[in-house]
């Protein structure tokens, strides 16, 4: 398509002419193309995508602020934005699974370094999880704000998300939580990563590493 | 705007020649509008397009130890440490040095330095001798664990000896030459009244390539005599039968201080008298050779 620098009738437009060029902006940057429809083959694969797309929507949706956290940060100053990745990546590493032991909670942003381990394990207590991080070697001038985490009860992608998506952070030394309150004999999907601050004053966040836990 | 069109989908004419006005990590730029791919990718594109992909996200997922090296690698520099690893990872990376010093090489590198070195020696074990113009590979040890090497004059001849069956003292060799397909029960050394060591062990040993003593062909216990004029039998151990004629070193170790003399064979228990000078057996008479033997101070352990 073509990218269009005020021609004729375009600048600011919008929408179709005649059913052969339309008119539109993305990100800012305004552009035409041909008018086309969707062959739309409704192939099973497609279906699937489309329905993971749509559960993952959901998801971020229904995300805290500490697991969009990262996400969003990947993405500054790139043309597309936070919900685009989380989408993106987790139906790359996803469709076709029957579970989401592959879910990816934070893309890494900014170089962060991934924890040296993750262990998720039931504690004695019904309905409680004990989230242990081992932190890196922290490179010099950085500084390891908190070890973050969220968590969801795992289902069969392509369906309709079933919340609830929870997520917090520990913001100190020894990093390791008791989450409770979880239903027992479900087998959750845990996913953990470590924020830190640079030098330069901005946020890095590590990789996210997933782990399932089932609460006694 | 990167969805290929499907079967019956088409995105419209071809945009060549624009001009794209984007924001790459905060940073405006602008650039030539992408060309239109046209066709399928090939597989190699693929391949390589998912290579990058995985080692991007494999970056992410590296040890404190390496990202801290990496980011020092790069402190100062334009390039970002998943660069370095990158590079690391696509085997492009020689080696990088660290805020510290320490000098880090990628095992490609390792593997890259050692294929190259194959070119002179590939048999595992092998060692790597500066020669006269090149570097060549050393002689395989021919002796039991605990063998030492040793450089002979005139260099750079090279070989092992076999440490462990002479006890680490000063051994003198000589040449010799079996003439006859013959059976060799061991060694007679004639020694003069100046002898002082009271132990003695004897050993043959074949001829290597180089021409020096090479593979143990037998040695005989540790023989106690008493110092001064005398003949000393140190029998072998087990008798070396010899097929056909064969040159061998005649090794003889005086544990305890110097005085070697002439050795002589011994020969189905028949003392036969040899003269270093000739490297050749004499007939044997049993008139005793008196020209004085020349040594070559083989190896000290």
């Amino acid at each position: 398509m073509a990218k269009v620098t005020a021609p004729a009738l375009s600048f600011g437009a919008s929408g179709s002419i005649a059913k052969t060029a339309v008119y539109s902006k993305w990100k800012g940057v305004p552009y035409v193309r041909q008018h086309v429809v969707p062959s739309n083959p409704q192939t099973a694969a497609q279906q699937a995508t489309r329905t993971l797309f749509a559960e993952l929507r959901e998801m971020w949706k229904l995300a805290p602020q500490i697991l969009q956290g990262p996400w969003n940060a990947f993405a500054k100053g790139r043309p597309f934005t936070g919900m685009n990745k989380f989408v993106g990546e987790n139906i790359r590493v996803i469709l076709g699974d029957a579970n989401f032991n592959d879910f990816i909670g934070s893309p890494g942003a900014g170089g962060g370094i991934a924890p040296e381990a993750f262990a998720v394990a039931p504690t004695a207590n019904a309905g409680e999880l004990e989230l242990t991080f081992t932190t890196p070697e922290v490179p010099d001038d950085w500084t390891l704000v908190a070890a973050q985490y969220a968590l969801f009860e795992d289902q069969e992608p392509g369906g309709i998300f079933t919340g609830p998506l929870l997520a917090s952070e520990i913001a100190a030394a020894p990093y390791t939580v008791t989450v409770d309150d979880l239903t027992s004999d479900i087998v959750y999907q845990v996913a953990g990563w470590l924020k830190y601050t640079k030098p330069n004053g901005l946020t890095a966040y590590s990789v996210g590493i997933t782990r399932q836990g089932t609460p006694a | 705007m990167l969805k290929q069109g499907g079967k019956t989908g088409n995105r419209g004419p071809s945009t060549k020649g624009k001009v794209m006005i984007d924001t790459v990590n905060g940073q405006e730029r602008v650039r030539k509008w992408p060309r239109k791919r046209t066709g399928k990718l090939k597989a190699i594109t693929k391949q390589q397009n998912n290579w990058f992909l995985q080692a991007n996200w494999a970056t992410k997922y590296i040890t404190s130890l390496e990202m801290n090296a990496a980011m020092d690698a790069v402190a100062g520099t334009p390039m970002l440490p998943r660069d370095i690893l990158l590079m690391n990872f696509a085997g492009r990376l020689f080696s990088y040095t660290s805020e510290t010093g320490k000098v880090i090489y990628p095992m490609a590198s390792v593997i890259s330095v050692s294929q190259s070195l194959d070119i002179i020696g590939s048999q595992p074990g092998s060692m790597l001798i500066r020669g006269p113009s090149v570097w060549e590979t050393a002689p395989a040890p021919s002796g039991n664990m605990g063998a030492s090497a040793a450089s002979v004059l005139p260099r750079p001849a090279f070989d092992w000896s076999d440490g462990s069956r002479l006890d680490g003292h000063q051994c003198a060799i000589t040449s010799a030459a079996i003439s006859a397909p013959t059976v060799l029960n061991g060694v007679t050394l004639a020694r003069s009244a100046t002898a002082v060591s009271q132990r003695l062990c004897a050993a043959i040993y074949a001829v290597n390539a180089l021409g020096y003593a090479g593979a143990l062909l037998a040695q005989g216990a540790i023989i106690t005599a008493p110092a001064g004029l005398g003949t000393v039998d140190l029998p072998f151990a087990d008798p070396v039968i010899f097929n056909e004629p064969t040159p061998i070193w005649i090794g003889i170790a005086e544990l305890d201080g110097l005085a070697v003399r002439q050795p002589q064979l011994s020969y189905n228990r028949v003392i036969r008298f040899f003269s270093q000078k000739t490297s050749v057996l004499p007939d044997p008479a049993p008139a005793q050779q008196t020209a004085a033997a020349t040594w070559n101070n083989w190896w000290t352990y």
